[in-house]
C-alpha cells in the first residue's frame, strides 16, 4: 500500500534502529577496549612489581615473596598465577602451586615494555600473561637506585661476574576477568535494542498519526462541502504549514468552480427569461384571437404574427445551441476560400423583406476580389447575425452600411438609437445582467453578438463593436485575416 | 376605464391592447420607458401595466418616479423576471400587482379589473345603482328585469360613470378615462355617447339615472 503513514513509520523506525544498533556497538567496543587496556596496565604494573622483588643472593635467585609465604603480595588465588624461570634452566625456580608446571608460556619483554600474550589455562580459562626477561643485577641496580641505596647490599653488586644466573624470566598470568563484565554489559544492551525499537515504533506511530490528523480533518472538511451552496471555503486557520498551500489551491479551485456554476446558472436563467417574452407574445396573441369569432383576415394576421414569433424563437434557440456546441468544443472547421464579394449579397437576401418593410437602405461598399480562407458556414452565422441586428436596430428609413476591404475586414454600421454605451460594453456577454433598461430585441442582439464572438474566435479572427456618438452609429467590425 | 401599457415587445403590445379594448376599456401603448413616463405623468389612467426591462428608462425607475410625485394610479408589473426578490422589490416600491410572463390574457384582464375596483373602493364586481345592475366581470347590464344591450363604448362610459356614482364627472374626465390618446377632447363625442347611453337606460316608469349639470358635466345617481 502506498501509505504516507507507513512510509514514515517504517522509514524513521528503520533509521533509528540502525543508529541505536551502531551507537550501542560503538559504545560496547569502546568500553571493551578501555577495560582491557586497564586490565593490561594492572597486569604490567604487577609484573614489574613482582619482578622487582627478585634478587640475586650469592649466585642464587632469591624471590622475596617466597620468604614470607608462597604467594606474592596481592595475589588472588585462582585468578593470579606466576612462574619464574632462570634464563638457562628448564624448571621454574618458582611457580604458583595451584598451576601445573608448564602451563604458562615462557617469554619476556623488557621492564619498560613487558610482553603481553593471551593464553588458555587448563580448564579452558582464558588468561592474559605479561612476561619480563631481565638481568638480575640490572634489576637490583634499578632497585637500588630507586630506593637510594644504603650500602647494605653492596657486596652482591661486587659479584656481578656470575652471568649464568643473572637472567630470569617472570611471567605473571591473570585470568581474564574482563570478559564476564563485558558479557554482563552486552546482554542488557542486546535486550534493550529490540525493546527500544518496539517502543520507538509505537511512539513514532503515535506522532505520525497525530501529525497526519489535519489530513483527516481536511478530508472531513472537503467531504462536508455541499455542491449547491456558494461561498464555501476550507478554513486555513489551525492548518499545518504543509497543508496550507494545498488548501489555498483547493479554495482557489472552489472559487473557480463556483464562478463557472454562477455563469451557468445566470445563463440558464437568462435563457429561460429571454424565451419567456416571445412565449408570452405567442400565448397572448393566440388567446386574444381565440377569445371570439374573428374574420378570416384576423386569423390570417394572427397566424402570421405567431409565425414570426416562432421564427424568432427558433433563431434564438439555434443561436443558443451553436454557443453550447462551440463551448463544448466539438466543432470541426471546414475551411475554404470564401469570396466575400459574392457571399455578402447572397446572405443579405433573407433580410431584404424585413429591411424593405422598415424602409431601410443598404449602402454596399465591397472591394472587388476580396476572399478569405475560412469556414463559410460559420462565417455565414456571424454575418447574418450582424445583418439581423442591423435590420432590428436601424431606425425606420435609415441606412445600413456594409463594407468589406481587401484585408478581410467586414464592417456593418447602422444607427441604433435604442443602444447605449452600457449595452456596447456588454455587447459580447451572453446576456448582460442587472440591466433593467433592455428590451427584448437588444437581448437578442446580445446573444447574437456573443455567438459571433465565439465563432470568430474559433475561426481565428477578431470582432469589435463601438457606438459612435452623437449620431449613435453602431459599428461592428469583423477582421478575418 | 383607461389603461397605460408600457411594453417594448410588439406582439405583446398588440395582443394585450386588443384584449383590453375588447372589454371596452381604452388603452395607450408606450414602447419605451421615456414615453411611458411621459404618458403616466401627463394623463389620468385607471391602471398602468409596466414592463420592467424597458429601453431608455427602466420600469422600476418609472414606478419610483410616479410614487415620488404621489401619483397613486394602480400599477401592475408585467415582466419575465420571476424571482421572489424581483417581485418583492416591485411590490415594495409601490406596485399593486405583479404578473410574470408568460401569462394568460384572461388572468391579466381579471387582475386589471380587480385593481380598478379596488381603486374605486368597490369590492363587489356587481355595481348597483337603484335598480340598475352592472356586472363588471360579465360586462352585462340590467335594469329591473330588463337586460340592456350596450356597445363597447357605451359600456365603458357607463362603467366609468358608475364607478364615480353620485359625483360630478366632467366631459374631460370622461374623455380621459374612456378614450385613447387621439382626437380632440373638445369635440362633442362625449355628449353624443352620453345621449345614446341615456336613451338605452331609459325605461318606462323608471326614473332617469344620468343627470346633466349644465356647463359642468354629468352625474350618475338615482335621484330620490
Amino acid at each position: 500500500m502506498h501509505s504516507l503513514r507507513w512510509k514514515l513509520v517504517v522509514g524513521i523506525l528503520g533509521g533509528i534502529t540502525l543508529l541505536l544498533g551502531a551507537a550501542g556497538t560503538a559504545a560496547y567496543f569502546v568500553i571493551k577496549q578501555r577495560l582491557y587496556s586497564e586490565f593490561d596496565r594492572n597486569l604490567v604494573q604487577r609484573t614489574v612489581l613482582l619482578a622487582s622483588m627478585i634478587e640475586q643472593d650469592a649466585g642464587a635467585i632469591k624471590i622475596e615473596w617466597l620468604e614470607s609465604g608462597d604467594s606474592p603480595p596481592g595475589h588472588q588465588r585462582g585468578i593470579d598465577y606466576f612462574s619464574v624461570w632462570p634464563k638457562e634452566g628448564r624448571e621454574p625456580v618458582a611457580a604458583s602451586p595451584d598451576l601445573e608446571p608448564g602451563s604458562l608460556p615462557r617469554f619476556g619483554g623488557s621492564f619498560a615494555r613487558p610482553e603481553l600474550r593471551d593464553v588458555m589455562l587448563p580448564g579452558g580459562r582464558r588468561a592474559r600473561c605479561a612476561g619480563i626477561e631481565f638481568d638480575l643485577r640490572q634489576g637490583l641496580r634499578d632497585e637500588r637506585e630507586d630506593e637510594d641505596a644504603d650500602g647494605r647490599d653492596a657486596a652482591p653488586s661486587a659479584s656481578a661476574a656470575t652471568p649464568v644466573s643473572t637472567m630470569v624470566q617472570v611471567v605473571i598470568a591473570k585470568v581474564d576477568t574482563v570478559a564476564p563484565t563485558l558479557a554482563a554489559i552486552r546482554r542488557p544492551l542486546l535486550a534493550l535494542w529490540p525493546a527500544c525499537a518496539i517502543l520507538g515504533g509505537v511512539i513514532i506511530w503515535l506522532i505520525v498519526r497525530q501529525s497526519l490528523r489535519p489530513l483527516n480533518q481536511l478530508k472531513v472538511q472537503i467531504g462536508s462541502l455541499e455542491e449547491s451552496a456558494s461561498g464555501q471555503r476550507i478554513a486555513l486557520s489551525q492548518q499545518p504549514a504543509e497543508l496550507e498551500p494545498v488548501t489555498r489551491e483547493l479554495n482557489r479551485l472552489l472559487e473557480r468552480v463556483e464562478q463557472a456554476l454562477l455563469r451557468e446558472r445566470t445563463l440558464t436563467s437568462n435563457v429561460a427569461h429571454e424565451l419567456r417574452t416571445p412565449i408570452a407574445g405567442l400565448l397572448s396573441t393566440l388567446e386574444v384571437t381565440l377569445n371570439r369569432l374573428r374574420s378570416p383576415e384576423d386569423y390570417r394576421e394572427s397566424a402570421g404574427e405567431c409565425f414570426e414569433i416562432a421564427k424568432r424563437m427558433n433563431w434564438l434557440v439555434n443561436n443558443l445551441l451553436s454557443i453550447a456546441r462551440i463551448e463544448a468544443g466539438n466543432v470541426q472547421l471546414q475551411n475554404q476560400e470564401v469570396s466575400i464579394e459574392s457571399v455578402l449579397p447572397e446572405w443579405w437576401k433573407p433580410f431584404e423583406t424585413r429591411a424593405g418593410e422598415r424602409g431601410l437602405h443598404v449602402d454596399w461598399r465591397i472591394e472587388p476580389g476580396v476572399s478569405v480562407a475560412t469556414d463559410p458556414e460559420f462565417l455565414r452565422v456571424v454575418v447574418t447575425n450582424l445583418f439581423d441586428n442591423a435590420v432590428s436596430y436601424a431606425p425606420e428609413g435609415g441606412t445600413i452600411r456594409i463594407e468589406a476591404n481587401s484585408e478581410g475586414t467586414v464592417l456593418v454600421a447602422n444607427q441604433a438609437l435604442a443602444l447605449n454605451a452600457d449595452v456596447i460594453n456588454h455587447a459580447f456577454d451572453p446576456f448582460w445582467r442587472n440591466n433593467e433598461s433592455r428590451d427584448a430585441q437588444v437581448a437578442h442582439a446580445g446573444l447574437g453578438l456573443k455567438l459571433c464572438k465565439k465563432i470568430v474566435e474559433l475561426l481565428g479572427g477578431r470582432i469589435s463593436a463601438q457606438l459612435k456618438e452623437p449620431e449613435r452609429l453602431f459599428v461592428v467590425q469583423l477582421e478575418m485575416a | 376605464m383607461k389603461v397605460l401599457f408600457v411594453e417594448d415587445y410588439k406582439p405583446l403590445q398588440k395582443s394585450v391592447a386588443k384584449a383590453i379594448r375588447e372589454i371596452g376599456w381604452a388603452v395607450d401603448v408606450a414602447p419605451d420607458g421615456e414615453e411611458g413616463l411621459w404618458f403616466a405623468e401627463n394623463h389620468n389612467y385607471d391602471v398602468i401595466i409596466l414592463d420592467l426591462m424597458l429601453p431608455k428608462i427602466p420600469g422600476l425607475s418609472i414606478l419610483a418616479r410616479l410614487r415620488e410625485s404621489e401619483n397613486a394610479t394602480p400599477i401592475l408589473i408585467l415582466t419575465a423576471k420571476d424571482a421572489v426578490e424581483d417581485r418583492m422589490k416591485g411590490l415594495d416600491m409601490g406596485a399593486d400587482d405583479y404578473l410574470v410572463k408568460p401569462f394568460f390574457l384572461g388572468e391579466l384582464i381579471s387582475r386589471l379589473k380587480a385593481l380598478v375596483r379596488r381603486s374605486y373602493n368597490q369590492k363587489d364586481p356587481i355595481m348597483r345603482i337603484g335598480n340598475l345592475e352592472i356586472n363588471t366581470s360579465a360586462r352585462r347590464v340590467r335594469r329591473g328585469e330588463q337586460d340592456i344591450e350596450l356597445t363597447a363604448r357605451e359600456y365603458a362610459l357607463l362603467e366609468y360613470l358608475a364607478r364615480r356614482e353620485g359625483q360630478l364627472v366632467t366631459r374631460t374626465d370622461i374623455w380621459n378615462h374612456t378614450y385613447e390618446n387621439y382626437g380632440d377632447s373638445g369635440s362633442n363625442v362625449v355628449d353624443v355617447y352620453v345621449g345614446y347611453l341615456r336613451k338605452k337606460l331609459h325605461l318606462p316608469d323608471m326614473p332617469s339615472l344620468i343627470h346633466t349639470r349644465r356647463g359642468q358635466g354629468y352625474v350618475l345617481q338615482e335621484e330620490k
